[in-house]
C-alpha cells in the first residue's frame, strides 16, 4: 500500500497523542490516589462507592448519636447514683429516728440532715445536661421539671421519651422521665397503707405489713380493732373477715395480707387498712421530716408515730428500689451503647476496606502502567525521528 | 532532423509539464484535501510525446465512505464531549448532589439527637440551603448546556449553508470546465473538502451527475445542493416555544428535525433528547421526591412554637408551554401531586374542542384523567394535576414538562430555626419541646422509597443518576473511539490513493529530470547534426 508522507506523520503524531493521553490519565490517578476520576471510568464501581459512602455516613451519624446518648445517660446515671445514695441515707436516718433513745436534740439534728437530703434530692431530680436541658423532664426539657408549690412537689415534664438511632432499625432511649423515677410511688407498702386511728390510747403499733397472697387481696378497706385481748377485722360493710386472740408480736392475717403488731392495745383501739394511694417520694420525705420534727409526747402518741414511721420507711425503700431499677436500666443501656459502638467500629472498618478496594488506586499496578506507557512513548518518539530522517531528497544534492 | 527537433521539443514541453506537476505535488504534500496529480504521457501521432491529461488520483467509493465515517464520528464526538461534561458535573464531589445530600441528612440527624439546640437547627437550615442551591446550580448548568446546543446548531447550520452555496457554484464551474474538455482538478479537491465539511455537520449522501456536478442530500432525503442551486437549512423555535431550536427547510418552512441524523447536528439533537432532557427530568424527580416526602413528614411534626410543621422546602410545580399554533387564550398550570407516579417522559395536553386529553410526548400513549380542570377540581393524572384557565380553542395543545425545571425551584421555605418540626404530633401546643419523634422520621426520608411508583429512594435515585450518566459517557466514549478508528482507517485508505509521498515524488523528479536532460540532448544533437551537415556543404 502506498503511504503518503503526511499520513505517516499524522499516524505517528496520533500514536504519541494516544500515549500522552494515557500518561495524563495515570498521572491523574496517581495524584488523586483514586482509580476512578468520574463515574464514566467505572459506572458500577462508582455506584458501589457512593452506596458505601452513604453507609459510612450512616455509621458516623449512629456513632455521633451513641456519643450523645452516652453523655446523657452518663449524666443521668450519676444523678440516679446520687439519688439512691440519698434515699439509702434517709432510710438509715429513719431507722435511727425510731430508736427510742433519741433525745429531742438528736432528732433535731436528724431533721436537719433530712431537710438537707430533701433539697439534694430535689436538685438531683432537676439535674441538667451540659447544654442546660433538664434530664428528667421528658420532652419539656427546657424548664425545670420539679417545682415546689406550697407543700407539694409538682412534675412539669411529660412522659415522652426521646429515641436516638444507634444502628439500622435500632434505637435507644436517651433518658427517663421524672414521673416514672420520682413521682411513681405510692403510700404504705405499695399495696395497702395501715394507719393508726387518732383516738388510739394503747401502745400497740404496727411493726410489719406484707402481702402474703396477692391473689386474695381485693383492694378493699378494712379496719382492725382490738377489744378484750382479741382482734377483729371488719370490711367496709362491717362484716367480720377475721378475728382471733391478740398477742404482742403475733400476726393478724386476712384476705392474703399479714400484719404484725407489738405493744398492748387499749380496748377500742383500731387501725385502718386501705389500698395504697399515689404518693411521690418527695411527699414521703416531707412526711418523714415532719415526723422527726414532732416527736411523740406519750406512749400512745409514740405507738401512732411508730406506725406512721413504719409506713414511711416502706415508702422510702420502694422509692429507693425505683431509682435503683432505673439506674440498672441506664447501666444496661450504656453497656448496649458500648456494644453498638464497637459493632459500628467493626462495620466501619470493613466498609472502609471495601471502599478502598472499590475506589483506591493500586499503586504498584499504576506505576507499572506508568513505566510501560513511558517506555512506549519514548519508543514512538525514537521511531518518529528515525523515520523522519528517511527521505530520498537527502540524497539528491 | 526536423522530426528529431520537434520530438525533442515536444518531450521538453511534456517533461517540463510533468516536472511542474511533480513540483505541484511536492508543494501540496501537506495540503489538506489535496489529491495527488500525475501527468499522463502519450505518444503523439506526429511523433514525439504529449501530456494527454493531468490525472487526479481519487476514489469515489472511498470518498463516499469517508463522508459516512465523518458523520458518524462527529456525531459521537459531539455527544461524547458533552456527556463527559455532564458526567464530571454529577460525579464531582463539589458539583454533584451526593455530598450536599449527605450533609443535609446528617444535619437532620443532628436535630434528632438534640432537638432543642438552635445551632443544630441552624446547621440543618444552612445545609438545606446548600442542597437547594446545588440543585439549582445543576439545573442551570444543564440549562446552559441546552443553550450551547442551540448555539452550536446555529453555527453548524450556517457552516452547512455556506458550504452548500459554494458547492453549487463549484458545480457550475466544474460542469463548464468538463464541457470544454478540461479536468478541473483543484475545483474537484475544493468540492470534496466542502462536502467533507457538510458531512461533519450532518449526515449526507451525494449523487454524481453526468456533467460532473454533484447533488447533496441530507440522510433524510432533503436536497441541500441540486446542480448549481443550493437550499439553505434554517433553525426554527420548537412548536411549544420552550427555547429549543429545531431544523427546518424551505419557505414556508418544513420542520425536518426528526429526519436529521449524523454529524454535529445529529449529535446535538441526540444530546438534547437522550442526555439533557432525561438528566433534567431525573434531577427534577429527585428534587421533587425529596421536597414532597420531606414536606409531608415535616407537616406531621410540631415545631418549637408548638405548631404543626409548615412546608420545609418551597412547593414545586411543573411547567406547561403553549404551542405557538394555539388560537385560544387558555393557560395551564401543572401541580405535582405524587412524584412517584410521574413518568420520565414529557406529556402533551390537547383540547379537541370538547375534551382535554393527556398523552405521552414520546410514545403518544393516552393517560386517562379525572377531574374537570378547575382550581377546585383539577385534572389529575399520573401524579400531576392540571388547572386550566382561560378558554381553549379546538386543537390547542400544551407541552407538559412536569420535572424538567423543578430542580431549579428547589429552595428552603423556612428561615426561622424554631420552625423546624422536630417533635412528634403529641407535642402540639407545647413550646420548646425536646421531643425528637418527627426528626427521627425525617432523617430516614433519604432512604424511604418515594420515587418510581414507590420503589426507589432519593439516595438510590441519585446513585442511579450518576452511574447511568457515567455509563452513557463510558459507552459513547468507546463508540466514539471505535468510530475514530474506522474513520482513520478510511482516511488512510484514501490517503494511499490521493496522498503525496515525497519519496515517490523525488523519484519522479529524478525520472522526469533525466528525461528532460535527454530530450535537451536530442535537440542539441540535432543541432550538432545540422551544423555538421552545414559544415560539410560549405566546405565543398
Amino acid at each position: 500500500m502506498r503511504i503518503s508522507t503526511s499520513a505517516m506523520i499524522e499516524q505517528s503524531v496520533r500514536s504519541m497523542n494516544a500515549q500522552q493521553n494515557n500518561l495524563a490519565k495515570i498521572q491523574n490517578q496517581i495524584s488523586s490516589q483514586q482509580r476512578m476520576q468520574t463515574a464514566a471510568d467505572d459506572p458500577a464501581g462508582w455506584a458501589k462507592g457512593m452506596s458505601l459512602d452513604q453507609v459510612l455516613a450512616g455509621i458516623n451519624t449512629y456513632n455521633s448519636n451513641i456519643g450523645t446518648a452516652q453523655q446523657r445517660l452518663g449524666l443521668e446515671e450519676s444523678a440516679l447514683a446520687d439519688s439512691s445514695n440519698i434515699l439509702q441515707s434517709v432510710s438509715t436516718l429513719a431507722i435511727q429516728a425510731t430508736n427510742g433513745s433519741q433525745s429531742p436534740q438528736s432528732l433535731q439534728a436528724i431533721t436537719a440532715q433530712l431537710q438537707q437530703y430533701y433539697n439534694q434530692l430535689m436538685s438531683d431530680a432537676n439535674a441538667q445536661d451540659g447544654e442546660g436541658h433538664y434530664l428528667f423532664a421528658g420532652s419539656n426539657s427546657s424548664s425545670a421539671p420539679f417545682t415546689q408549690v406550697g407543700n407539694s412537689v409538682t412534675y412539669n415534664g411529660d412522659t415522652a421519651s426521646r429515641q436516638l438511632a444507634i444502628g439500622p432499625q435500632r434505637t435507644i432511649t436517651d433518658g427517663d422521665n421524672g414521673a416514672s423515677v420520682f413521682m411513681n410511688n405510692s403510700s404504705g407498702n405499695g399495696t395497702f397503707a395501715t394507719t393508726a386511728s387518732s383516738t388510739n390510747t394503747g401502745s400497740a403499733q404496727l411493726t410489719t405489713s406484707q402481702v402474703t397472697n396477692a391473689s386474695q387481696w381485693d383492694g378493699g378497706s378494712y379496719s382492725v380493732s382490738f377489744s378484750g385481748g382479741n382482734y377483729s377485722v371488719t370490711d367496709s360493710s362491717n362484716n367480720v373477715v377475721a378475728s382471733g386472740a391478740y398477742t404482742s408480736g403475733g400476726t393478724v392475717a386476712f384476705r392474703g395480707v399479714q400484719l404484725t403488731f407489738s405493744g398492748t392495745p387499749a380496748d377500742g383501739d383500731s387501725f385502718s387498712v386501705a389500698p395504697s394511694t399515689s404518693k411521690d417520694i418527695f411527699a414521703s420525705l416531707r412526711d418523714l421530716i415532719s415526723l422527726t420534727q414532732n416527736p411523740p409526747a406519750d406512749s400512745a402518741g409514740r405507738a401512732k408515730w411508730q406506725t406512721q414511721m413504719q409506713s414511711l420507711q416502706s415508702e422510702i425503700s420502694r422509692g429507693f428500689d425505683t431509682v435503683t431499677n432505673t439506674r440498672t436500666s441506664v447501666g444496661a443501656r450504656l453497656s448496649s451503647l458500648d456494644d453498638a459502638s464497637s459493632r459500628l467500629g467493626d462495620q466501619s472498618v470493613s466498609m472502609k476496606s471495601l471502599l478502598s478496594n472499590v475506589r483506591d488506586l493500586d499503586l504498584a499496578q499504576a506505576s507499572t502502567q506508568l513505566n510501560l506507557t513511558t517506555v512506549s512513548l519514548q519508543a514512538l518518539q525514537l521511531a518518529y525521528t528515525k523515520i523522519q530522517s528517511l527521505s530520498l531528497f537527502q540524497y539528491l544534492r | 532532423m526536423t522530426d528529431m527537433i520537434s520530438s525533442g521539443v515536444s518531450a521538453l514541453q511534456a517533461y517540463s509539464q510533468a516536472l511542474n506537476t511533480v513540483s505541484n505535488n511536492i508543494a501540496n504534500a501537506n495540503t489538506v484535501g489535496y489529491s495527488r496529480q500525475q501527468a499522463t504521457l502519450q505518444s503523439s501521432v506526429v511523433g514525439g510525446v504529449q501530456v494527454s491529461q493531468i490525472k487526479r488520483f481519487s476514489d469515489a467509493m472511498i470518498v463516499s465512505r469517508s463522508l459516512n465515517d465523518q458523520s458518524t464520528y462527529s456525531r459521537l464526538d459531539t455527544f461524547q464531549q458533552m456527556a463527559s461534561r455532564v458526567d464530571s458535573l454529577l460525579s464531582g464531589t463539589s458539583s454533584g448532589l451526593s455530598s450536599p445530600l449527605q450533609k443535609f441528612f446528617t444535619a437532620v440527624s443532628g436535630v434528632a439527637s438534640d432537638p432543642q439546640s438552635t445551632s443544630a437547627r441552624q446547621t440543618l437550615l444552612s445545609t438545606a440551603g446548600n442542597l437547594g442551591s446545588q440543585f439549582t446550580a445543576l439545573q442551570s448548568q444543564l440549562d446552559g448546556m441546552n443553550g450551547e446546543i442551540n448555539a452550536q446548531l446555529t453555527q453548524s447550520v450556517s457552516q452547512i449553508n455556506q458550504a452548500a452555496q459554494s458547492i453549487a457554484q463549484l458545480n457550475n464551474s466544474i460542469a463548464l470546465a468538463q464541457g470544454s474538455g478540461q479536468s478541473p482538478n483543484d475545483l474537484l479537491d475544493q468540492r470534496d473538502q466542502l462536502v467533507q465539511q457538510i458531512s461533519q455537520n450532518v449526515g449526507i449522501s451525494t449523487v454524481m451527475q453526468t456533467d460532473g456536478s454533484m447533488n447533496v442530500f441530507t440522510a433524510g432525503g432533503q436536497a441541500l445542493v441540486l446542480g448549481g442551486t443550493s437550499q439553505a437549512l434554517k433553525l426554527v423555535p420548537n412548536t411549544y416555544g420552550n427555547g429549543d431550536l429545531e431544523v427546518a427547510v424551505g419557505n414556508p418552512s418544513v420542520n425536518i428535525n426528526s429526519q436529521i441524523s449524523g454529524g454535529v447536528i445529529g449529535g446535538l439533537l441526540d444530546l438534547r433528547s437522550q442526555l439533557i432532557v432525561p438528566t433534567e427530568n431525573k434531577l427534577g424527580a429527585i428534587a421533587a421526591g425529596l421536597a414532597q416526602a420531606f414536606n409531608a413528614q415535616h407537616a406531621q411534626g410540631v415545631d418549637q412554637n408548638g405548631q404543626m410543621g409548615a412546608n420545609f422546602f418551597a412547593a414545586l410545580s411543573g411547567s406547561a408551554s403553549a404551542a405557538s399554533t394555539n388560537s385560544g387564550t387558555a393557560a395551564v398550570s401543572v401541580g405535582l401531586t405524587d412524584v412517584g407516579q410521574i413518568g420520565t417522559n414529557n406529556y402533551v395536553l390537547r383540547y379537541d374542542g370538547s375534551n382535554w386529553n393527556l398523552s405521552d410526548a414520546v410514545t403518544g400513549a393516552t393517560t386517562p384523567m379525572t377531574g374537570s380542570g378547575t382550581a377546585a377540581d383539577p385534572f389529575v393524572a399520573a401524579g400531576m394535576s392540571f388547572q386550566v384557565s382561560g378558554s381553549a380553542a379546538s386543537g390547542d395543545s400544551f407541552l407538559v414538562q412536569p420535572l424538567s425545571h423543578v430542580a431549579g425551584q428547589m429552595q428552603v421555605a423556612i428561615t426561622d430555626p424554631a420552625k423546624i418540626a422536630a417533635a412528634s404530633a403529641s407535642a402540639l401546643g407545647k413550646t420548646g419541646s425536646g421531643d425528637n419523634g418527627n426528626a427521627n422520621l425525617l432523617s430516614g426520608i433519604g432512604d424511604s422509597s418515594v420515587l418510581s411508583g414507590g420503589t426507589v429512594s432519593v439516595n438510590a435515585a441519585n446513585i442511579a443518576l450518576v452511574s447511568q450518566t457515567g455509563n452513557i459517557a463510558q459507552q459513547v466514549t468507546a463508540r466514539r473511539d471505535a468510530a475514530q478508528a474506522i474513520q482513520q482507517q478510511t482516511k488512510s485508505d484514501l490517503d494511499s490513493v490521493s496522498g503525496v509521498n515525497l519519496d515517490e515524488e523525488a523519484a519522479d523528479l529524478l525520472r522526469y529530470q533525466q528525461a528532460y536532460q535527454a530530450a535537451a540532448q536530442v535537440v542539441s544533437m540535432a543541432r550538432d547534426m545540422f551544423q555538421t551537415l552545414l559544415n560539410a556543404t560549405r566546405g565543398g
